[in-house]
């Protein structure tokens, strides 16, 4: 996601719990660096915190931040993206290898509608390195048809000016392309911009257009996706996360772990956890909760189970609901301007 | 015996006029470099590589890049290190935006050029200012500006900006065609880049100013005896240097047709990359501007190549590596070369 669904995320906490007196809520921001996320997490542990919600930069680099709280009986929750730690507390979240799987799916629904049996697909991807990035990807590329053929797999830190280059080059080198996947919303929007370059920007109606989905929606590209540019984009509850991550802490703070979900539950929003309705700058982000029902799991990655997974649903943004007011990008648009 | 001197002269000429041309080859090193590189991926990408649209893609794809390498050109001819470029063109950028779009809405977009340049400018003069005056290590003032104005950009906004005026927008996205000479529109920023080049190029080759900054560059302590206000050179070169930046990130916000928060931060290594490549001393007191905009011109042709061809992106970036530490060695081989051409003339 790009800075506004960071943002998004890390301010949720705070609109949720503005009115409440007893809460202090401290943002760390990592900066797309592993290290220092640790430090600074291990800092506040030292300091003394209550729990962590915890969502880690890179799943291994993570688990030493859960190694030190559990040792101060600090409880770590994730959201968003996991940690590969035996002691995280619960995890809520939709899962990076399952967004793909999504945009795969969707995709190839795409193309049997069209009748093309070997699309050609540009992927661009956000910095590699990131555990996040990889399985963004390969829950795309592992779910596609054979016949779909990767021309071009491209890189960038995840910036529309990054991308928009590298793509536009992709471009000039498979003019006959047919779809452009892309891991994060700064790269779709680097997508874009590269199309426009080319002469390639069209709407869905037209012949010529050039398919473009992703992973994650935004303020800018849902605009887009509502005008008919960006197909789809895979949308996560992000501004969803904190709030859930919270209500789940206070129950473990009050009641212990039997006060959490058990692999095998449906958590329904508003029964078994209820995030309440409030008022934020005159809307209301928390009006639809898209992230349930939700089944717990477990969390299962490198052949290896790791902690309940409360797996939170997607919502795929199409051109019909690109405007919808519960989608991050919208929430953070009407809130932030 | 007048016969033989006569001789002796013109080998002594003809000897002087290779060496002179050899040193000509040396100082200018990266266009031949570059051609080299462009020849290379044609014959791998043969249909695609030399098509007027891609030549024309790589020019329009310098032009943000250009402008900030010159930024940082100029500061390392003065004998500075500007570690702020990138976020100056991002936190200048962003400022605008907002000045345009909800500050001042309505304002016409020429007003928006002149606050960007204003800020970036005002960057530049508090970074010219501390190092000049208060003695500040080049290196940390600018890393402590670059940090400030990093973080600046999310301050101001962490998102994206668009809805900028079309005339704001004009010199990084807009296009010229050029009566039946091209055959077709060609984006303002390839001329505005090349123009800038020569511009800066012309400053610091043919004025006054420009020949104190090379001195300055050169050797302060001698420039400074030999009358040259030392501070003021080098306040004025960091103020330049902080509107070329803020210029590289209109370029940039035209491209992007907005102005985004990550904008220009990941400029600063390409930047310094191009300006090394393309010859510029990193001690100072060396290098011809118009070279940096061959090491620009060089990053672009090998990043388009490399996606081009499908080479892992992993491999991309070591490749980056690869090549500005050949540039550093070849520099340095160089270097000792042309200090016995010298000698010999």
């Amino acid at each position: 996601m790009g800075q506004a669904g960071l943002f998004v995320q890390g301010q949720a906490a705070k609109w949720y719990t503005q009115d409440m007196d007893n809460i202090e809520v401290n943002i760390l921001d990592a900066q797309f660096d592993a290290s220092k996320q640790t430090q600074d997490a291990i800092n506040a542990i030292n300091q003394g915190v209550d729990g962590i919600l915890l969502n880690p930069f890179d799943a291994r680099a993570s688990a030493q931040i859960v190694e030190a709280a559990t040792a101060e009986n600090v409880p770590v929750m994730n959201f968003d993206t996991a940690t590969f730690s035996e002691d995280i507390l619960i995890g809520a979240l939709f899962g990076q290898y399952a967004g793909g799987q999504v945009a795969a799916e969707r995709f190839t629904r795409m193309i049997e509608q069209q009748g093309l049996e070997n699309p050609k697909v540009i992927t661009s991807v956000f910095n590699f390195e990131s555990t996040t990035s990889q399985k963004r990807l390969y829950g795309f590329t592992e779910n596609v048809p054979d016949g779909v053929e990767i021309v071009n797999r491209i890189e960038s830190d995840g910036t529309p000016e990054d991308s928009a280059p590298d793509t536009q080059s992709a471009l000039q080198a498979n003019p006959d392309v047919d779809a452009i996947y892309s891991n994060n919303v700064g790269s779709g929007m680097g997508a874009l911009t590269a199309l426009q370059q080319m002469d390639m920007y069209y709407e869905k109606s037209n012949e010529k257009h050039v398919m473009a989905f992703g992973i994650d929606g935004g303020p800018e590209l849902n605009q887009r996706i509502g005008a008919g540019y960006y197909d789809f984009a895979v949308d996560q509850p992000l501004h969803m996360y904190a709030p859930l991550t919270l209500e789940l802490m206070w129950k473990y703070l009050d009641s212990g772990e039997s006060a959490l979900p058990q692999v095998g539950d449906t958590v329904t929003p508003g029964e078994d956890i209820n995030i309440e309705n409030k008022t934020v700058s005159g809307i209301q982000p928390w009006a639809k909760q898209f992230w349930g029902p939700a089944e717990m799991t477990e969390y299962e990655a490198d052949d290896q189970t790791w902690w309940p997974w409360l797996k939170c649903n997607d919502q795929v943004i199409t051109q019909d609901n690109a405007d919808a007011p519960f989608l991050y990008g919208n929430v953070f648009r009407r809130i932030e301007g | 015996m007048s016969t033989l001197s006569d001789l002796n002269s013109v080998v002594s000429d003809l000897q002087g006029d290779r060496t002179r041309m050899m040193l000509l080859v040396l100082d200018n090193l990266i266009w031949p470099i570059l051609l080299i590189a462009f020849v290379f991926f044609s014959l791998l990408l043969p249909q695609i590589f030399t098509q007027y649209q891609n030549v024309e893609f790589l020019l329009y794809t310098s032009a943000g890049l250009g402008a900030i390498a010159l930024a940082e050109g100029i500061c390392l001819i003065s004998g500075n290190f500007d570690l702020s470029v990138g976020s100056v063109a991002g936190f200048s950028s962003m400022f605008a935006a907002l000045f345009l779009t909800e500050w001042f809405p309505g304002t016409p977009g020429i007003v928006g050029v002149l606050v960007l340049l204003a800020v970036g400018g005002g960057i530049g003069f508090l970074n010219g200012f501390f190092i000049a005056e208060f003695d500040v290590n080049p290196f940390l003032q600018t890393l402590s500006t670059f940090i400030i104005f990093e973080g600046g950009i999310l301050v101001l906004s962490s998102r994206s900006v668009y809805g900028l005026p079309e005339s704001y927008l004009w010199l990084g996205g807009g296009d010229v065609s050029i009566g039946g000479l091209l055959p077709q529109s060609v984006p303002v920023a390839v001329f505005f880049m090349l123009g800038l080049f020569v511009a800066v190029w012309f400053m610091l080759t043919k004025t006054r100013f420009g020949r104190s900054v090379y001195a300055v560059g050169g050797d302060e302590e001698s420039a400074a005896e030999a009358g040259i206000d030392t501070s003021r050179v080098v306040i004025v070169v960091f103020v330049l240097s902080g509107m070329l930046s803020a210029t590289g990130g209109l370029l940039l916000t035209g491209f992007n047709n907005g102005a985004t928060p990550t904008l220009g931060t990941s400029q600063l290594f390409p930047a310094f990359t191009a300006a090394v490549i393309g010859g510029i001393s990193l001690f100072g007191g060396r290098g011809n501007v118009l070279n940096a905009l061959g090491g620009v011109l060089l990053l672009s042709t090998i990043a388009a190549g490399l996606v081009m061809l499908n080479i892992d992106p992993q491999i991309v970036q070591a490749i980056n590596g690869i090549v500005l530490f050949s540039a550093i060695l070849m520099y340095t081989s160089v270097q000792r070369v042309r200090e016995r051409l010298l000698a010999d003339l």
